[in-house]
C-alpha cells in the first residue's frame, strides 16, 4: 500500500515536471526563491534584480519548438510529396514495363509464327528436293543417258 | 401561420413516419450494399485466386501437339520417307449457313470525302470477300463454296453440297500444304473455315520400294511394311499445348499470345535401311522391263551383300506406290510369295551329300533320263541318253535322276536337316509384316515316298525369294549362314538405338565343302555365260525351273530363277531373280539378262576388283 502511494506521488511529480503549466509554475517558484532568501537575510523590501535569462531561454525554446514543428511539417510534406512522386513514378514505370512486355510478347509470338512458317517452307522445299533427286535417274534415262556396260580397269600385271 | 395542436401532432407523426421509412430504406440499402461489399470482398480478396483460376480454366483448351513421324532413309542417307507439316481444312456448317460476304466496295455517302472513301476501302481490304476482283454473289454455304473451292481446287457445287448442313466440323480437304493454308487465311473466312495442323507422310519416290515401305493410316500410324515394322522407332512423342479461346458462343477462336507449351513434341527416330536406292532403282527398271518383255505374271529380284547379310535391293514387278491402296492391302510379293525352288534346291542336296562325306564332287555316275527308284519313276526335264558324269556334272546339267543317285545313302533326317539348316521353312529374321516362311513339313518322316526324293531337286517344299537368296549366300560365305537384314540402324524418338537384331549366324557346311560347291556352281556360271556375262568377273550360279500351281491349282505354272554369287573367286553379292510364267521356259533364259545387268551395275558401282583367271575347275564328265 505504501509502495503504491509512493509510485503515485512519484508519478504526480513526474507529471508536474513535464506539464507546461507546471513548467511555468516552477519558473515562478524559482523567481520567488530570492525573495524568500532576502526575507531571511534582510527582512526589508529592496529593489530586486531579476535575471531575465530564463525568460529569453524560455522564449527561444518555444521558437525552436515552433521552428522545429515547422521544419518537421516541411519535412513531412517533402516526404509525402516524394512518396507520392515515387508511387506515381512506380506506377508509370510499371505501366511502361508492362506495355513493353506485351509488345515483346507480341513480337515473340510473331517471330515464333515466322519461324514455324519458315520451318514449314523448309520442310516442303526439302521434300521437293528429295523428290527431284529421287527422280534424277529416271530423268537421265529419259534424256538418253545410259549405264556404262563394263567396269573400266587398268591391268598393271606387266608394269615394271 | 399558427399551428393548431392537432396539426402539430399530425406533422410530428408524419415526420416520424418519414424518418422511419427513410431509416428503413437506408437499412435496406445498407444491407444490399453490405452484401455487395461482402461479395466483392469475397471475389476480389478472399477467393480472388480461385475465381481467376476457374475463369482461366473455363477458357483454356488443352491441345495435343502432334509429333512428326521419323524418317526412313536408304543406306546412303537418302530420304525415302519423311513427314512434313500439312493441314486438315474443316468447315463450320452453322457458320457457313449464316455467312454473308462483305463487299470490298464501300458504300458512298453524301458527306463522305474522297479521302474518307479511300480510307474506308483500304479498311475493307482486310475483311472483305471477293472473287476475281468482283463481289461474291449469294450468301450462306454457296458463297463460302464459291470463295473456298478455287483455292482448294475443288468443284464449287461438290464443295457447296459438302458444307451445307448443321454440323460444326466437316473436313473438306486433307494434307493441304502450308502455302495453300496461307491462301485460305487470306480469304477472311476465319469464323467459318478452320485449319488443323497434321503430319503428312511424303515419299521421295513412291514406287522405288513402295511395297516394302508400306504405308500409314489416317492417324499417321504404320499399318504395313517398314512403316508398321518400325512403328516404335518412327512414332514421335506428342507434345501438349494450352491456349485460351474466346467465348464459344462467339466462335472458338484462339486468343493470340495465350499459347503455353506444356511439353514439347519430339519427332520420331530415323530408320536407316540396308537398301541402296541406286541399285534398287536399277533393279526395278531392269525387272519391270524384262517382265514386260517376257509377258511374265510377275518377277522378283533380290540383291544381298554376302559378308553382312544386308539386303541391298529387293524388288517386284508390281512396284506399288508407298502408302497406296495396293501397298496397304496387297503387301510385298517379294516377301510374301512362295514357290517351289526347283533346281536351285539341288544345291542344298549337293552340299549335304558332300558335307556328310557320302560322295566327292569328282565321283563317277552314269546318269539315265529315267530312273526307277523305290517304286517311283523319276525323269529329267528333257530326254537324254545315259551320261557319264561326275557329281559336279550332275549339278551342271541339273539332272533329277542323277541327283537322286547321289543321295541313295542320304537319309531322310539329313535331307530335312540340311534344308532347315539352310534356313528353309523358317523366318528370315527380318520380321517383315506378312512375311511368309514357306511350306515345309515339321518332320522329314512326314514326307511320302515320292516327296522324300523330289525334295532333293527342290520340289515338295516352298520358299520365298529371300530364303533362296540366302542359300546361295551361305555357300558363298564359306558355309556360314548369316541372318538377313533390311534395317541397318534405327533410333527412336529419344535417340535410343532400336536396331533389330538379325538371326544368329550358323555354320551349315564346312569351308572346304562351300569352296567345292562354289567351284561346281562356277561350272554352271560358265555354261550360262552365253546369257549372263559380267566381263572381268567369274560367276558362280544355279538356275532353277520349278512347276508351280497355276490356274485351278494344277501344276501348270512355271517359276524360273537364276541365282548367282559375284565374283565367284571373292564373292561379294548374291543376285537372285525369279519370274513366273515367262515366255522363256528355263530360268536362266528368262531372268538371265536382268541378273547380268545388275551384276555389271554392282561391279561398277562398288568398284569390285576383277577376278583372277580360273585354274581349278572340277571335271563334269569322266
Amino acid at each position: 500500500m505504501a509502495a503504491a502511494q509512493e509510485r503515485e506521488a512519484r508519478s504526480s511529480r513526474s507529471a508536474q515536471s513535464y506539464s507546461p503549466m507546471m513548467r511555468r509554475s516552477s519558473s515562478a517558484m524559482r523567481a520567488t526563491r530570492p525573495n524568500r532568501r532576502t526575507s531571511y537575510s534582510t527582512g526589508s523590501a529592496r529593489p530586486q534584480l531579476r535575471v531575465s535569462v530564463h525568460d529569453n531561454r524560455q522564449r527561444s525554446s518555444v521558437m525552436a519548438q515552433v521552428r522545429n514543428v515547422a521544419d518537421n511539417r516541411r519535412l513531412s510534406a517533402l516526404v509525402l510529396s516524394s512518396s507520392i512522386a515515387l508511387l506515381i513514378a512506380s506506377l508509370g514505370i510499371t505501366l511502361v514495363l508492362r506495355t513493353q512486355m506485351t509488345e515483346n510478347a507480341f513480337s515473340i509470338t510473331q517471330t515464333q509464327n515466322s519461324v514455324a512458317q519458315l520451318t514449314q517452307d523448309v520442310q516442303q522445299d526439302r521434300a521437293k528436293l528429295n523428290n527431284l533427286e529421287a527422280g534424277l535417274p529416271e530423268r537421265a534415262t529419259q534424256m538418253g543417258m545410259q549405264q556404262g556396260s563394263d567396269s573400266m580397269t587398268i591391268d598393271m600385271g606387266n608394269a615394271q | 401561420m399558427l399551428q393548431t395542436p392537432a396539426r402539430k401532432k399530425y406533422d410530428s407523426a408524419y415526420a416520424h413516419t418519414i424518418r422511419r421509412r427513410t431509416l428503413a430504406i437506408i437499412v435496406v440499402w445498407a444491407i444490399v450494399l453490405g452484401i455487395c461489399v461482402y461479395r466483392l470482398a469475397y471475389l476480389q480478396i478472399f477467393n480472388a485466386a480461385g475465381v481467376a483460376q476457374e475463369a482461366e480454366n473455363s477458357r483454356t483448351i488443352t491441345a495435343r501437339v502432334q509429333a512428326m513421324r521419323g524418317s526412313i532413309v536408304d543406306t546412303n542417307g537418302e530420304i525415302l520417307a519423311q513427314s512434313v507439316e500439312a493441314y486438315k481444312i474443316y468447315v463450320d456448317q452453322v457458320g457457313a449457313k449464316n455467312f454473308t460476304p462483305t463487299s470490298c466496295t464501300p458504300k458512298r455517302t453524301r458527306s463522305m470525302t474522297d479521302a474518307q472513301y479511300e480510307e474506308r476501302a483500304e479498311e475493307l481490304k482486310d475483311v472483305c470477300h471477293s472473287l476475281k476482283g468482283q463481289d461474291v454473289p449469294g450468301k450462306g454455304a454457296s458463297a463460302v463454296a464459291r470463295i473456298l473451292a478455287p483455292v482448294l481446287q475443288l468443284n464449287v457445287q461438290e464443295l457447296g453440297a459438302k458444307i451445307a448442313g448443321d454440323t460444326r466440323y466437316v473436313v473438306v480437304a486433307n494434307n493441304v500444304t502450308p502455302e495453300v493454308k496461307r491462301r485460305i487465311d487470306k480469304l477472311h473466312l476465319s469464323g467459318v473455315v478452320g485449319a488443323e495442323l497434321i503430319s503428312e507422310r511424303v515419299y521421295s519416290n513412291p514406287t522405288l520400294i513402295g511395297s516394302i515401305l508400306g504405308g500409314v493410316n489416317g492417324e499417321g500410324k504404320g499399318v504395313t511394311g517398314i512403316e508398321s515394322m518400325e512403328e516404335a522407332s518412327l512414332q514421335g512423342i506428342n507434345g501438349v499445348e494450352t491456349y485460351e479461346q474466346t467465348n464459344p458462343i462467339y466462335g472458338t477462336a484462339k486468343i493470340p499470345g495465350t499459347e503455353k507449351v506444356q511439353s514439347v513434341a519430339t519427332p520420331g527416330g530415323t530408320v536407316k535401311l540396308t537398301i541402296d536406292s541406286d541399285v534398287q532403282w536399277y533393279l526395278n527398271k531392269e525387272l519391270k522391263a524384262r517382265v514386260e518383255n517376257q509377258h511374265a505374271d510377275w518377277g522378283i529380284g533380290v540383291v544381298q551383300e554376302i559378308k553382312t547379310g544386308r539386303i541391298i535391293a529387293i524388288s517386284d514387278s508390281d512396284q506399288y506406290a508407298a502408302n497406296s491402296e495396293d501397298a496397304l492391302t496387297k503387301g510385298s510379293p517379294a516377301m510374301q510369295s512362295t514357290f517351289d525352288p526347283g533346281s536351285t534346291g539341288k544345291l542344298i542336296t549337293a552340299s549335304g551329300v558332300l558335307q556328310e562325306g557320302l560322295h566327292k564332287a569328282t565321283d563317277h555316275f552314269t546318269v539315265p533320263y529315267s530312273l526307277e527308284y523305290r517304286g517311283q519313276t523319276y525323269h529329267d526335264a528333257l530326254p537324254h541318253g545315259d551320261e557319264n558324269l561326275t557329281l559336279a556334272g550332275i549339278l551342271y546339267h541339273s539332272y533329277n535322276t542323277g541327283t537322286i543317285m547321289t543321295a541313295y545313302n542320304y537319309s531322310t533326317e539329313k535331307r530335312y536337316q540340311y534344308i532347315t539348316d539352310f534356313g528353309i521353312g523358317q523366318p528370315t529374321g527380318i520380321n517383315f509384316p506378312g512375311e511368309s516362311n514357306g511350306l515345309l513339313v515339321s518332320n522329314g518322316n512326314d514326307w511320302d515316298t515320292r516327296t522324300r526324293e523330289t525334295v532333293l531337286f527342290g520340289q515338295g517344299y516352298t520358299v520365298n525369294a529371300l530364303q533362296m537368296t540366302n542359300v546361295i549366300a551361305t555357300i558363298a560365305n564359306g558355309g556360314v549362314r548369316l541372318g538377313q537384314r533390311l534395317i541397318e540402324k534405327s533410333t527412336n524418338a529419344q535417340g535410343k538405338d532400336t536396331t533389330p537384331s538379325a538371326n544368329e549366324s550358323k555354320r551349315v557346311i564346312s569351308e572346304e565343302t562351300a569352296a567345292t560347291m562354289m567351284n561346281m556352281m562356277e561350272n554352271i556360271g560358265e555354261e550360262y555365260a552365253r546369257v549372263v556375262t559380267v566381263p572381268g568377273y567369274r560367276i558362280a550360279g544355279k538356275s532353277g525351273t520349278a512347276e508351280v500351281a497355276g490356274e485351278g491349282g494344277r501344276l501348270t505354272g512355271i517359276v524360273g530363277d537364276y541365282i548367282i554369287a559375284l565374283p565367284a573367286d571373292k564373292p561379294q553379292y548374291v543376285i537372285a531373280v525369279f519370274m513366273k510364267n515367262a515366255d522363256a521356259y528355263y530360268g536362266g533364259a528368262s531372268v538371265g539378262p536382268v541378273v547380268q545387268n545388275i551384276g555389271k551395275f554392282l561391279m561398277q558401282k562398288y568398284q569390285i576388283p576383277q577376278s583372277a583367271p580360273r585354274t581349278d575347275a572340277i571335271p563334269i564328265t569322266w
